[in-house]
């Protein structure tokens, strides 16, 4: 594949220099050795009787010429692939879809994927331009120019991916490709995608569906999440729906572990075409992998036919322990709560001891001050404080609050219903103009986050004391999302399985403005597990999501048209020059 | 004087065959002038031929008596006129006669010597004409009449240049309007053009014995070349682009050696003879081929 074409201009100086030196060459070509004769009209009798039919004879010389006129001209033309004509030229870009669905078996005895790499091979064959090849696996990925052959035997070794295909983002990049090259061949851009699935989305560039496998029965997991549960640490909740993907009942075993133990195993019924969603709860505070499986597949007058969608995996990630230093005078309520957490440890310290206390507070994950000063805490990440100021410098006031405005869009209170629950007496606050208040009691602020430069607060205006609120069952699920909130990272996975993925680490992934490849790590190595469009885990934390670009790196190691034109002119000239001399000296015309 | 030139031209080997060579005339090739050669006149000859019944006029000192007492018949004896013959030689000069190593006007001025220097023992005429076309000029005549007339004749021979067209028909034809005497007409060429069986016929026709040696020569029949090549006509000029191979080597050996066939068939068909030497042979075989149906 060349995506360099010279001018026009210089492709037909070059036609026109070859036709000409053809020309010449042909007229001082190396001439027969003479020999002389005593009567010639022997030799052309001579020549009836053992020549050649006489049109091969006058014309071969002739013809031959005009051949090597031809396969000049057409040289010249091939090397320079003149952008006037590039519009007669088709860039193809030919897509393969390499989600777990192209494993299924066809009729042939062969796989889809396997199916789609000979429907590829016919189409390149058969294609004459410039074609790109792109893998969509989980994520799509640019294969390098190279061979056809080379190509396909890259993406027979790769197989399918063990997820739903990144079809959309494949068919993006391939659009984006061919309209950044088109911009300087103006060749006519087509997409081929081969797969299974029709494509969701619509291209600038022509885009052709060669649709590999057939509807085929199956019984399938369609998809499979599980996560923790906000109001009670450790524990999760996982959910499956399973498919009937057939005219007739099916029944089958589905079975959720969570490593090697069992969660759920029970025999289900699904009607034709029938959905269902069964769930489950499981409990631990370490990193689990979930794994739902489908078994003993009976489908009435047919047969499951894909194995690949009778497995998912999804996994809980682990909770951390938090060290968290209390200040403030004893609180049994407050004592009860935090005890109830089970991966906090908590250290206590009254106000007095913690004006002797000489520990880095840096050390704990959070802080929280009850009615303390908290000046020479400023640069500490995570606070929760109940009031501004120690308790006698706090003035609460007179009246008993109740909480009648809760921003329900807050991760604090998110799910927990507050309204209308009294805090008992209010402390005040001093807030920011960017603070974010998430409660209100008439015109107190009741509650309020701050967040700015790496460092969080969260800022409750009530005491903790006895009060509805603090009695009630909400208070814990109400301070353990808060403390959730103050240690929340920015999950590494923010977009799910399918969308483009740019890892990090020793391999050529790195940020942006960096050098990196498009070669991307196979989901199943790089510890990603695809549960449906919409759910994904990922193990390892160095892999996030980013759409793919173009390849900086590569761009700026092509040479340039000129460059290239003066090249080829110079080894045209030489070689010309070559020739001329060599039948010069030939004729004798050169000593 | 002669003689001692003759020495310097042949080696002792052809001195020595020409010396025993003979050239045999038939009568009715005979000139006028005494010779060697029996004629078919019977007049006052030395060697007797026949007996015929006398009649008045008869010059009786020729009457056999011996034959009378045996016969009682008058008889007269017969005896054969002894005369010479005129030689003529026609020699190829054309420029196809270059050709070969040695070229073939080489080999034909040896056999044109040869064949003068017995003729000349023998007391025969020789008359050479050169023939080959150019423009504007006439075949060149040159008579032997004696030893004496030996080195001018030889030189002019030797003098003789490969060029021009062959044309044997216009020098028979020359030759005939010359009048000449009946002659054995020797044919010294290659052949390798057209025109030499009308110039046979001619010279037949008009009581001229043929005897025909022809000329050849490998690079003719084969040519040492292969590949592509451009054949250049030695006479006209005329350029022709080949392609050489074994098969076009046959082909041409045979359209030669055709050629060369229907003139030795035209030639036995008038009561010639024919003679074929190559170039590479050596001058004693060749002076053999030449005398050997006549030494």
């Amino acid at each position: 594949m060349n995506f360099t074409a010279l001018s026009p201009w210089i492709v037909a100086a070059l036609s026109s220099a070859t036709v000409l030196f053809l020309l010449i060459s042909h007229w001082i070509r190396p001439q027969p050795r003479p020999f002389i004769a005593s009567n010639i009209a022997f030799w052309k009798k001579a020549i009836v009787q053992s020549a050649p039919p006489k049109w091969k004879r006058g014309k071969i010389p002739w013809l031959s010429l005009l051949l090597a006129v031809l396969l000049g001209v057409g040289l010249v033309f091939f090397a320079g692939a003149p952008e006037g004509l590039a519009t007669q030229k088709t860039a193809l870009a030919i897509v393969i879809d390499a989600g777990w669905t192209m494993g299924a078996l066809t009729r042939g005895g062969m796989t889809r994927f396997e199916r789609a790499l000979k429907e590829a091979a016919q189409i390149a064959s058969s294609e004459g331009g410039q074609l790109l090849w792109i893998r969509a696996g989980t994520s799509p990925e640019l294969l390098p120019e190279i061979p056809k052959e080379e190509a396909l035997r890259r993406l027979q070794r790769q197989g399918v991916d063990d997820a739903p295909s990144a079809q959309d983002l494949a068919l993006e990049l391939a659009d984006g490709m061919l309209s950044a090259h088109s911009q300087h061949t103006h060749a006519t851009r087509r997409i081929v995608y081969i797969g299974d699935h029709e494509p969701r989305i619509s291209t600038h560039s022509r885009l052709e569906w060669v649709r590999v496998g057939i509807p085929v029965d199956t019984v399938a997991i369609t998809s499979f999440c599980a996560r923790r549960l906000l109001h009670a640490a450790g524990e999760y909740l996982f959910e499956v729906e399973v498919s009937n993907h057939s005219n007739a009942q099916a029944s089958f075993r589905l079975q959720v572990q969570a490593e090697n133990i069992p969660l759920f195993d029970q025999t289900l019924t699904l009607g034709p075409r029938e959905k269902r969603l069964v769930g489950g709860v499981g409990s631990t505070v370490h990193a689990a992998r979930l794994l739902a499986s489908i078994t003993e597949v009976q489908i009435d007058g047919s047969r499951d036919s894909f194995s690949g969608d009778d497995r998912s995996f999804a996994v809980i990630e682990a909770l951390r322990s938090i060290s968290l230093l209390w200040v403030g005078s004893p609180n049994p309520f407050l004592q009860a709560l935090l005890e109830t957490h089970p991966l906090l440890r908590v250290t206590h310290l009254s106000p007095t001891e913690f004006s002797k206390f000489s520990k880095a507070l840096n050390s704990y994950d959070i802080l929280l001050f009850d009615r303390v000063n908290l000046s020479d805490t400023q640069d500490h990440p995570a606070i929760i404080t109940f009031g501004m100021g120690s308790v006698d410098e706090g003035k609460p006031s007179k009246t008993p609050s109740r909480i009648d405005w809760v921003r329900s869009d807050h991760p604090i209170v998110e799910g927990i219903d507050l309204l209308g629950v009294s805090t008992g007496r209010t402390l005040p606050l001093h807030l920011g103009p960017d603070d974010v208040i998430f409660l209100r009691g008439g015109a107190s602020v009741l509650g309020a986050t701050r967040q700015n430069e790496g460092a969080k607060r969260v800022f409750f205006g009530f005491s903790p004391e006895a009060s509805e609120l603090v009695q009630s069952p909400r208070f814990p699920l109400l301070l353990h999302q808060a403390l959730r909130w103050l240690k929340r990272e920015v999950p590494p996975w923010p977009k799910p399985v399918g969308t483009g993925l740019r890892a990090v680490g020793k391999e050529p992934i790195t940020g942006p403005g960096l050098p990196f490849s498009f070669w991307l790590p196979r989901s199943q190595k790089a510890g990603i597990y695809g549960l449906g469009p919409t759910h994904s885990v990922a193990l390892d934390s160095h892999f996030w999501a980013q759409p793919l670009s173009g390849n900086p790196e590569k761009e700026s190691q092509r040479p340039t048209d000129k460059d290239f034109d003066r090249w080829v002119l110079v080894g045209w000239l030489w070689l010309a020059v070559l020739t001329i001399e060599v039948m010069l000296l030939h004729r004798g015309w050169l000593r | 004087m002669v003689e001692k030139s003759l020495v310097v031209k042949f080696d002792a080997k052809v001195q020595a065959l020409l010396a025993r060579a003979r050239l045999r005339v038939t009568p009715r090739a005979t000139s006028f002038r005494q010779g060697e050669h029996p004629s078919p006149i019977r007049a006052k000859g030395i060697e007797p031929s026949d007996l015929r019944p006398y009649v008045p006029g008869d010059d009786v000192r020729r009457i056999d008596w011996k034959a009378f007492l045996r016969s009682r018949t008058l008889v007269v004896r017969q005896f054969e006129e002894e005369r010479n013959a005129n030689i003529t030689l026609f020699v190829d000069t054309s420029a196809s006669m270059g050709i070969g190593t040695p070229s073939k006007l080489e080999v034909a001025r040896f056999v044109a010597a040869a064949i003068a220097f017995v003729a000349m023992r023998q007391h025969d005429v020789v008359e050479s004409i050169l023939f080959a076309f150019a423009q504007g000029a006439a075949p060149s005549f040159q008579t032997l009449w004696h030893p004496e007339g030996w080195p001018s004749w030889l030189g002019t021979i030797e003098s003789a240049k490969a060029s021009g067209k062959t044309d044997f028909e216009g020098a028979v034809k020359s030759f005939v309007q010359k009048g000449s005497q009946r002659s054995l007409a020797v044919v010294i060429s290659d052949l390798l053009a057209p025109g030499f069986p009308q110039g046979f016929r001619l010279l037949t026709s008009r009581g001229h014995e043929l005897h025909v040696i022809a000329i050849a020569c490998d690079a003719d029949e084969s040519p040492p070349v292969e590949g592509a090549i451009e054949v250049i006509d030695s006479e006209s000029g005329e350029r022709l682009h080949v392609e050489v191979d074994e098969s076009m080597r046959q082909a041409l050996r045979q359209a030669i050696r055709a050629h060369r066939e229907a003139c030795r068939e035209s030639v036995q068909r008038m009561g010639g003879t024919y003679v074929e030497v190559n170039v590479a042979m050596k001058p004693e075989v060749i002076v053999q081929r030449i005398f050997g149906g006549r030494a």
